[in-house]
């Protein structure tokens, strides 16, 4: 159960990034983009939430283990195939969390930062990002959290190696179906702890917001 | 060219904009009710929003050209350098006042000692450090219009920056933002829907209604010669009858509005027979009682009525009276001048209801 739990953690740190970086201009984008393009974009963001997981692994499985990317990296059944699975899966709750952070920020304010000389790029640092700075980190948190406990889609695209990608989601799984039910019960306890504690933080960053 | 020029079109959810001035001194204050683009006015003048067609240009410096046969230009808002501030103030909620103020002159070397010099200007250095949340409404207003001065702008625009404000707070700000636009010999203009920033700050009003100016001009004679009858209702205080001129007396028009035989002054050629409507000033109506007689001058205008309601506040009176043909006006005085006159009447009675002022406009 401990290697579960680094993997998870390792799995975790490096979907971390990806989910901070795309997840950020992805709210951007969604936030302020005005084009008919954007719906089929948002569409594209929401989907890997509403899709069974094990569909969105079974594209990310023909993705990652196309022939002309197979002969550059090997993606599949490692840790940075199951990070990138927990990326596209966690990615959709930052996006939807960051969007309605940004929009929710007083246009009057960005309006009066133009005004007074600020580029688009500067009212987005000075006065767009700051103000809705805790809703992106409580999206963020939120999406790392969903990381953490990924299972269908990571399942999919990386397997259940002990040590290398089997995440405690997995564990869990695997440890059941042994009939190691001490195992088993530790590891719910960690996930539902550990989600308990994320929700707990990003809904206290939300309401202190106000 | 000097000044500001501005002629723009652009399309609303229920009207277009449509409109065209010059301004070349003090503060102009475009004025009507909300909802009649007096802020998409300013929004355009910002480029905040760009207008269908039009120009709009600040001495020799074109922000906006949308028209055929002459190459579009399109200044986006952080180039113009205006000094722009909303209802509210809409600071920074993030920076303290002194930094708020820095905002457009942070990379100016002497920022810091201009910022000082601003906030005295506008008397808020102690608060300088202070949260906008920290201070009071009066304060933030006072702290964006620093920060809308500190860019150096010519052309300041300001959209109800006195609203919501105790009436003290807003007289001594209204009189300080004046004394600044002059000081600096800037451009400003005003959006406002209150009569009360009229008198007090305006040099020039435009009076705006569904996206057209219909009246342009100086301040009194604005406030003092509404062109048409929209205008007079629009500056607030005018009942307005619709009526037929009926005839000639003398040096007086006679107009009959339903039962009611009105006398007006002036040399107009009128039509007898052609549809006019009377304008009355609330503040020129006037009720005398049952057993005061009524001066001769008087009696040209005065008819009987009976007081229907009135609405008495500490500064002010507004009373509604309805005449014998069942027509209403409403008037306007001091309290005491109302105790006076109305104080021993029952609603029952009839008394004598003058109204002064009359001014008379076309009617199609």
């Amino acid at each position: 159960m401990f290697d579960a739990l680094l993997v998870s953690m390792r799995v975790t740190l490096l979907a971390a990034p990806a989910i901070a970086l795309v997840g950020l201009a992805g709210a951007v984008i969604l936030a302020h983009w005005r084009s008919p393009w954007r719906n089929l974009l948002e569409l594209a963001c929401i989907l890997p939430i509403v899709l069974p997981p094990t569909v969105t692994g079974y594209y990310l499985l023909n993705v990652l283990g196309r022939q002309a990317l197979g002969q550059f990296v090997q993606l599949l059944f490692t840790p940075v195939g199951a990070a990138i699975a927990a990326t596209v899966m966690g990615l959709p709750l930052m996006i939807i969390a960051g969007k309605a952070a940004i929009a929710g920020v007083d246009a009057r304010l960005e309006a009066a930062a133009r005004t007074l000389g600020a580029t688009e790029w500067r009212v987005l640092c000075d006065v767009t990002l700051p103000l809705a700075k805790r809703g992106l980190i409580a999206g963020f948190l939120l999406a790392c959290a969903r990381a953490f406990g990924e299972f269908g889609a990571t399942l999919m695209v990386a397997g259940s190696q002990p040590g290398s990608t089997r995440t405690l989601a997995i564990a869990l799984y695997d440890a059941v179906q042994l009939g190691e039910e001490t195992t088993a019960m530790a590891i719910v306890a960690l996930l539902t702890g550990c989600t308990v504690l994320v929700l707990a933080l990003t809904r206290w960053l939300e309401g202190s917001a106000r | 060219m000097s000044g500001l020029t501005v002629r723009l079109t652009r399309p609303l959810r229920h009207f277009a904009l449509d409109l065209a001035f010059v301004h070349e001194r003090g503060i102009l204050a475009l004025f009507g009710q909300s909802g009649m683009g007096k802020t998409q006015t300013l929004e355009c003048l910002a480029g905040l929003a760009m207008p269908q067609t039009g120009v709009i240009a600040l001495d020799d410096r074109v922000w906006f050209r949308g028209e055929p046969g002459a190459a579009a230009v399109r200044v986006p808002p952080h180039r113009r350098g205006i000094g722009y501030v909303v209802q509210d103030g809409a600071l920074f909620p993030h920076m303290t006042l002194a930094a708020n103020v820095a905002y457009g002159i942070r990379r100016e070397p002497d920022a810091a000692a201009r910022v000082r010099e601003l906030l005295a200007a506008m008397g808020i250095s102690e608060l300088a450090e202070r949260y906008p949340r920290e201070v009071s409404g009066g304060q933030q207003r006072r702290a964006a219009i620093a920060r809308a001065l500190a860019i150096r702008p010519r052309l300041l625009l300001l959209d109800e920056p006195f609203v919501h404000l105790d009436r003290l707070v807003r007289a001594r700000l209204m009189r300080d933002l004046v004394a600044a636009v002059r000081a600096q010999d800037l451009l400003a203009v005003l959006v406002t829907h209150d009569r009360e920033e009229l008198a007090a700050c305006a040099d020039r009003i435009a009076l705006l209604e569904r996206g057209r100016i219909i009246q342009l001009g100086a301040r009194d004679e604005v406030l003092d010669r509404p062109v048409s009858a929209a205008a007079a209702l629009l500056l607030g205080d005018s009942n307005l009858l619709d009526g037929t001129v009926a005839g000639r007396e003398g040096d007086w028009w006679v107009v009959r509005t339903g039962a009611l035989d009105w006398r007006l002054p002036g040399t107009e050629t009128l039509a007898v027979g052609q549809a006019v409507t009377l304008a009355v000033r609330a503040s020129a109506l006037k009720i005398i009682r049952p057993d005061v007689p009524v001066p001769p001058e008087l009696a040209r205008n005065c008819h009987p009525g009976r007081l229907l309601d009135a609405d008495v506040r500490p500064d002010t009176v507004q009373f509604t009276v309805r005449f014998g043909d069942g027509s209403e006006v409403t008037g306007a005085t001091l309290p005491d001048v109302y105790a006076r006159a109305a104080a021993r009447l029952d609603e029952e009675r009839e008394f004598a209801v003058v109204l002064g002022g009359l001014r008379w406009y076309p009617r199609r």
